[in-house]
């Protein structure tokens, strides 16, 4: 299964759910337009890993650059619920100490506003 | 079995044929009996050492081909991925998350250092007669009872 992505929006805060696997090519380069496409609008984004499957180490450089690229504007770019093989692929990299994660979504969009 | 069981295949160099590495070895694991996490572990470290084959050691050259040797033994699985070019897989370099994060470093370049945690063996041998280099990965059937 490749990438299905989704976005919607709960005030300011973009929800970006991914399904399937984030793997380099059509997968990391949807992902890309996404997030690029967020860093120019005024929100702050919320990646919701609870469907990714499979991720590579091109699909987390993608998350990477999409945190930089968000972060530079001054918003936030947050993980929500990471499926078990994210999650262990997050702390192989240390990512996971590095990126701001929730398993809940209301406690995720709760830290927007503090 | 004392000889090993040899699956090879000759790939060419253009994304998206790492999966039918990756899936090849993912078989040949599921016939030895290794886990299901070990599985998905060399599935990821094969499809990243031939992503490197195909990007850095053959240039993205379609001319040249990405040879993947399985050698199944009774103890252990090696994975051996040659690409024909003139780059080096094996250049290891230790992944900065922090300067990554702060946009200071390529946020991809991971993937050696994933290969690295996900198998118990990896060596990268360069230089190779004729031209190319090779990763070569292994996984054990019962590592903690490796010497």
């Amino acid at each position: 299964m490749s990438l299905i992505l989704h976005t919607r929006t709960t005030g300011s805060i973009e929800i970006l759910t991914l399904a399937g696997r984030l793997v380099l090519g059509n997968a990391t380069a949807g992902l890309r337009e996404k997030l690029r496409a967020a860093a120019i609008r005024p929100s702050s984004v919320l990646v919701d890993l609870s469907g990714v499957t499979y991720i590579d180490s091109a699909g987390l450089g993608e998350l990477v650059s999409g945190f930089n690229a968000i972060t530079a504007t001054g918003r936030f770019m947050k993980l929500l619920r990471p499926a078990q093989r994210v999650d262990s692929m997050l702390h192989m990299t240390k990512l996971y100490s590095t990126f701001e994660i929730f398993e809940e979504e209301t406690a995720a969009l709760g830290s927007y506003l503090r | 079995m004392t000889e090993p069981i040899i699956t090879e295949l000759r790939l060419p160099t253009r994304l998206g044929f790492e999966k039918v590495a990756m899936n090849t070895a993912a078989s040949v694991a599921e016939i030895m009996g290794f886990s299901s996490d070990r599985v998905d572990d060399l599935r990821t470290a094969v499809s990243e050492a031939c992503i490197n084959a195909i990007e850095h050691g053959n240039h993205l050259n379609e001319d040249l081909a990405v040879v993947v040797t399985m050698s199944m033994s009774v103890e252990s699985l090696e994975v051996k991925i040659r690409d024909e070019g003139p780059g080096v897989q094996g250049e290891m370099h230790v992944p900065d998350i922090d300067r990554k994060m702060l946009g200071e470093e390529d946020p991809r370049g991971m993937g050696m250092f994933l290969i690295q945690a996900l198998v118990d063996e990896v060596e990268y041998v360069t230089n190779q007669p004729g031209g190319g280099s090779y990763a070569r990965l292994v996984i054990h059937l019962h590592p903690e009872n490796k010497d």
